[in-house]
């Protein structure tokens, strides 16, 4: 999208993911050098508690930074800020979502502030969160 | 000071928005957390932030500068919270990003 179209109340566009294998965690594990074994190793997530393995919180945040990057390249980003609200199990379906909220001039730039969110195909919300984009 | 060799790296070849996340993860590891005796399987991440200051990208030499800001417990200290915010500089000293995370340690055995 032209960063000249972007106003207040801009949509990005959704970014629906695949489903989140354990597979994907086990890769996501070696990818993020995170090696919690509470992602990947059932036995251990039992032991503490939990009724089965859940995503890294970074493998969503990573997803919304696939949908930022989607939307405008890397090097406007300026900030990106997340806060984890709720586990995401694993064979969860995330879908990323954003709008912009505001637009302000910043040391003569354009820069956009972006809300966005994480949410399961279940409602859950999992990460709320919001970004900082200079755009022209 | 000493100029200090500053290698280019491949410059159109950018990392992703949360690489400097990887790099902490594999850079600085979880012996701290060891140190602080936190039982990893308690370990939940509250928040994470990033300030870009310069694209970071393939071939480059970074380091990171990892420092405990704040810790606090909520919920009768059945919650433990550790903030530490990571400096990422390139070899020549300048500011890649500023991050910031925000770590909850449950403590089963507080939640009585």
């Amino acid at each position: 999208m032209s960063t000249v179209d972007i106003e207040v109340g801009t949509e990005l566009p959704a970014l629906a993911l695949p489903l989140i294998s354990r597979t994907t965690l086990a890769l996501y594990a070696g990818a993020s050098g995170d090696h919690n074994p509470i992602h990947i190793d059932l036995d251990v997530a039992r032991s503490a508690g939990y009724d089965d393995v859940f995503a890294h919180g970074m493998l969503s945040m990573a997803y919304l930074g696939r949908l930022l990057t989607t939307w405008v390249p890397q090097d406007r980003i300026c900030s990106f800020a997340v806060r984890f609200t709720a586990v995401t199990p694993v064979h969860a379906r995330p879908t990323c979502s954003g709008r912009v909220v505001t637009i302000d001039e910043v040391n003569g730039e354009r820069r956009a502030t972006l809300e966005l969110s994480v949410e399961l195909a279940d409602g859950t919300r999992t990460l709320i969160g919001n970004a900082s984009v200079r755009i022209r | 000071m000493r100029v200090r060799n500053c290698p280019p790296g491949h410059p159109n070849l950018g990392g992703p928005g949360t690489g400097e996340f990887v790099a902490k993860e594999t850079g600085c590891g979880g012996a701290w957390l060891v140190d602080l005796e936190v039982d990893i399987r308690d370990l939940l991440h509250g928040e994470q932030q990033f300030v870009y200051h310069r694209l970071a990208h393939a071939g480059q030499v970074v380091s990171l500068t990892p420092t405990i800001v704040d810790a606090y417990s909520r919920k009768g200290g059945a919650l433990q919270f550790v903030v530490r915010d990571t400096a990422v500089h390139d070899a020549c000293g300048s500011p890649i990003a500023d991050l910031r995370e925000t770590l909850v340690v449950r403590q089963p055995a507080a939640a009585t």
